[in-house]
């Protein structure tokens, strides 16, 4: 008969052999908010209170504002796209799932013209925050996230 | 006693007086006078061996009563208990290892289900390096600056148009 705590220990080992990837679906849940930064006040949205610290650990400005808060279900190679202020359009892809991070390609467009772009590994249930766009005597910001479903 | 009392016809001698005789509380003088008294009267002899065979049954009464106690409670027989009870090092351990048995095994749960935890949310419970890795950057800029966070390494591109 095998005792508990033996049953337990192989369940362990089992569950630490068994290939987590299997269990994930092929989809990857990317998160876009759309923040603008300015020193025009001194607020900070509710929806912001999750990255209010790093930003503020890394600029000078006082007021965050969420413009716009969107998510999407993306397969790997699935482009999604959001309309940003000034003429502007993000488009993320996910390329890659395999591993702990998800491999994004992100391009920013400007009336047409792809302005910026860049490849990240972007850590599962983590977030990057891309900035520098003018905007009403402040800042864009896209903070993007992505999260394996 | 009163029934003894009553019963007790001897003009020379009484019950308090042959008690006395017999624990020895008498004058010698007494005592001999009581012992000469008895050889010739019955009836106090008669009493005499009543009231010892009442002093008897008295004693052994309270030797049974008190030999059991007495011997639990001598120091020689506590420190002979503690030494037949006493077990070794390893013993001691096993008997805390049986009680503690069911918080072990509750330990164990809880560590097994902390370690898969972190095997499968390890990222997000106990996050290693930046949030995100940058591999490239291109595109119609003037400038870029990727920055990390100290607390929890959140990846930031700073970039300006061009």
């Amino acid at each position: 008969m095998i005792r508990p705590l033996k049953f337990l220990m192989i369940l362990f080992v089992a569950v630490l052999l068994f290939p987590g990837d299997l269990l994930a679906g092929a989809s990857v849940r990317t998160g876009i908010r759309v923040i603008h930064a300015s020193s025009n006040a001194v607020h900070v949205d509710p929806g912001l209170r999750d990255i209010e610290p790093e930003l503020k650990s890394v600029f000078k400005y006082t007021s965050y504002t969420l413009l716009k808060q969107t998510a999407m279900d993306l397969a790997p190679g699935t482009q999604g796209r959001v309309r940003l202020p000034g003429g502007r359009t993000l488009e993320v892809v996910p390329l890659d799932l395999t591993g702990r991070r998800i491999k994004y390609r992100i391009a920013i467009f400007k009336q047409g013209a792809r302005v910026f772009g860049t490849e990240v590994l972007l850590r599962n249930r983590g977030s990057i925050t891309i900035g520098g766009p003018r905007f009403k005597n402040g800042y864009l910001l896209f903070n993007i996230s992505g999260t394996r479903r | 006693m009163e029934t003894f009392k009553a019963k007790y016809q001897c003009r020379h001698c009484d019950a308090r007086t042959l008690g006395r005789y017999l624990d020895r509380e008498l004058s010698p003088g007494e005592w001999q006078e009581i012992e000469n008294h008895l050889t010739t009267c019955s009836h106090c002899r008669s009493v005499v061996e009543h009231l010892e065979r009442l002093s008897q049954t008295f004693s052994q009464g309270i030797d049974q009563g008190t030999f059991g106690l007495s011997n639990s409670l001598s120091g020689e027989s506590i420190l002979a208990r503690i030494k037949a009870e006493k077990q070794p090092f390893w013993a001691d351990l096993a008997d805390l290892m049986k009680a503690k048995r069911n918080i072990l095994q509750l330990a164990s749960i809880a560590a097994i289900l902390l370690a898969t935890v972190i095997y499968y949310q390890g990222d997000t419970v106990l996050p290693t390096g930046p949030s995100a890795i940058v591999n490239s950057v291109d595109g119609e800029i003037a400038s870029v600056m990727i920055l990390e966070t100290q607390v929890s390494k959140h990846t930031i591109i700073w970039y300006t148009e061009s």
